[in-house]
């Protein structure tokens, strides 16, 4: 039985929540295929985070320390990685689909000549073996994905497998590893805060709409401090919206205007005609707010808020502040 | 500067798409082939850094069957020095590791001091083909780039990463190294009048078959399908207070929402 190794993300010596659904889904791949489960943590300053998450999972952590990895560059993560996972001749290496995970996993597959599929949201049998799901064609198809027989990196989509709830029965045994590897071709020269930022419709990743249900073009307002919670997002508009003149026509979304599929789309006061549907059916996930529960926008929104927008949005912001310091 | 820029060609994917009879990839008859729009933004920098830099040239290198040329000479269109084919004839899913493969083994020869890709491909979504290009080349490499600057001395590239929740991260690369654009880096191009002259003539030249040599056999796609529409959606219940904290808790598990918490 060959291993399943998880390599753990940590944000500032604490445990991004993705490394916690990794290790979920490394737990659904073992249930497949049986292996012992091991997790990588990797920074310059790990103990801390390292006992967290073997107490949370109950799983074995190997911590490896390196004073240079205050800062990420792919080149420093592939050394460490590789030369710490060979060794164990893992059957799959499990990676969280973020930022750093996407831009190193595939890379260390090379290193440790594996296979690597990326963006994985769901795990099942395909004909007696082991099939992963994924998204393609902007999520319009799925693929099933059977990975090759030796060893694989696949990197897991954040919110695809919940983290377990139960706390294990003893924590993980946490071993402190000395790392030396370097990077002398790349350097981390540190992060930017993020900033309020809207990109244009196709480019977003988050599209807040407005409705003729919004009531007046002040509200606005509540849409555009709405969307400033995400990162890539962008504000749009239903064809009544933009024939009021409330926003130009190049924001409106639906036949006449831009179809999209962002990863979300919130739809503020849109009552969800056939017309507004088509072009927005396709984002990843829908979430609808509206005061009339009957609008047809909950058949096709994942989330619905019957509520009145003008009450709600503060609201959601105000939860967010409190969670976020935003 | 001799930067190589890597485009894909797909299948127009925006409108609506069926499964073809294989089970295995969507039905492209009747579909229109272009390049993927991703690999524009790769195309547009590329020109970019070009033309800040005299003397430098932009080869655009497309894998995949004939008419793949069509993208490669699109690239030209765009302002690209010149196209190459690598033949890759598999229709359908093919391996990342066997595209990456292909052009590494193009770009060993010509030793490109900058090789620009796009984020992903609209088709199979893998974001992989330059990570893994990096890596056979042995060259540092970032992904997610949503500013790059090449130093004035050309020994190295200064990028900025777009991650989780609106940061930035700041990587000097040090030259020859890849870049994987994101959209909005740049706005791409339309083709100009004589740069579309120019692309009729260019001949685009094929290169040799290589074997693909990786140490195992690649992954396989087993199935293609839709996905299910859900039916009722989720309405969320409780106070309109109680509502915002669990659309909260819903955004924050799929990752849509992080703050700089």
């Amino acid at each position: 039985m060959k291993p399943i190794v998880i390599i753990a993300e940590l944000e500032s010596g604490t445990p991004h929540p993705a490394s916690f659904e990794a290790v979920s889904f490394a737990r659904a791949l073992a249930r497949l295929e049986p292996g012992p489960l091991r997790i990588i943590a990797f920074g310059a300053d790990v103990r801390n985070a390292a006992l967290e998450i073997a107490a949370k999972t109950g799983v074995d952590v190997s911590a490896l320390e390196n004073e240079h990895a205050a800062g990420y560059t792919a080149g420093l993560w592939k050394e460490a990685l590789a030369t710490s996972i060979a060794p164990l001749d893992p059957r799959f290496v499990v990676v969280p689909h973020t930022a750093r995970g996407y831009d190193f996993a595939p890379g260390l597959a090379v290193r440790l000549g594996a296979g690597c599929v990326t963006a994985v949201e769901a795990l099942q049998m395909d004909d007696g073996a082991i099939g992963l799901t994924r998204s393609a064609f902007g999520g319009k198809a799925l693929m099933h994905i059977v990975p090759p027989e030796g060893c694989t990196v696949l990197t897991v989509l954040p919110g695809a497998f919940p983290p377990e709830e139960a706390a294990p029965a003893a924590p993980g045994a946490v071993t402190i590893l000395r790392n030396n590897a370097r990077d002398a071709r790349s350097r981390a020269l540190g992060r930017t805060a993020s900033e309020v930022e809207t990109a244009s419709l196709n480019e977003a990743e988050v599209i807040v709409a407005a409705g003729r249900g919004i009531g007046k073009k002040e509200n606005l307002a509540l849409i555009r401090a709405l969307a400033a919670l995400f990162p890539r997002s962008a504000v749009a508009g239903s064809r009544a919206v933009c024939d009021a003149g409330w926003l130009e026509y190049a924001r409106q979304v639906g036949v006449t205007g831009k179809t999209v599929s962002p990863r979300l789309y919130i739809a503020c006061g849109i009552s969800g005609t056939a017309q507004h549907v088509a072009g927005m059916k396709n984002a990843q996930t829908i979430i609808a707010i509206n005061t009339d529960p009957g609008a047809p926008i909950f058949n096709i929104a994942h989330y619905g808020v019957a509520e009145d927008l003008t009450r709600f949005i503060p609201l959601f912001i105000e939860a967010c502040g409190k969670v976020y310091k935003v | 500067m001799k930067i190589l820029v890597c485009v894909k060609q797909v299948a127009d994917s925006e409108s609506v798409i069926e499964i073809g009879p294989s089970g295995e990839w969507i039905a492209e008859e009747g579909l229109v082939f272009r390049m993927n729009r991703f690999d524009e933004y790769a195309v547009e920098e590329s020109l970019v850094i070009r033309d800040a830099f005299p003397g430098s040239t932009v080869t655009a290198i497309s894998a995949g069957p004939k008419r793949a040329e069509i993208t490669a000479r699109r690239a030209i269109e765009m302002g690209a020095d010149r196209g190459v084919r690598v033949p890759l004839e598999t229709p359908g899913y093919v391996s990342p590791m066997a595209v990456a493969f292909l052009i590494a083994a193009h770009a060993r020869g010509e030793r490109y001091d900058l090789i620009l890709c796009g984020a992903m491909a609209e088709d199979d979504m893998q974001a992989q083909v330059g990570p893994l290009l990096a890596e056979m080349l042995d060259i540092p490499s970032a992904t997610s780039a949503i500013a790059a600057t090449v130093s004035g001395d050309a020994s190295a590239i200064r990028v900025e990463r777009e991650i989780e929740g609106g940061a930035r991260e700041l990587i000097d690369l040090s030259l020859p190294a890849l870049v994987a654009v994101q959209p909005g880096i740049n706005r791409p191009r339309y083709p100009s009048l004589s740069n579309v002259l120019r692309a009729k003539i260019h001949q685009i030249p094929t290169e040799e078959p290589v074997a693909a040599a990786h140490a195992q056999t690649p992954e396989r796609l087993v199935r293609l399908r839709l996905p299910e529409r859900s039916g009722a959606s989720e309405m969320l219940s409780g106070s309109p207070a109680e509502k915002a904290e669990k659309l909260l808790a819903i955004l924050s598990t799929k990752s849509l929402l992080q703050g700089a918490s």
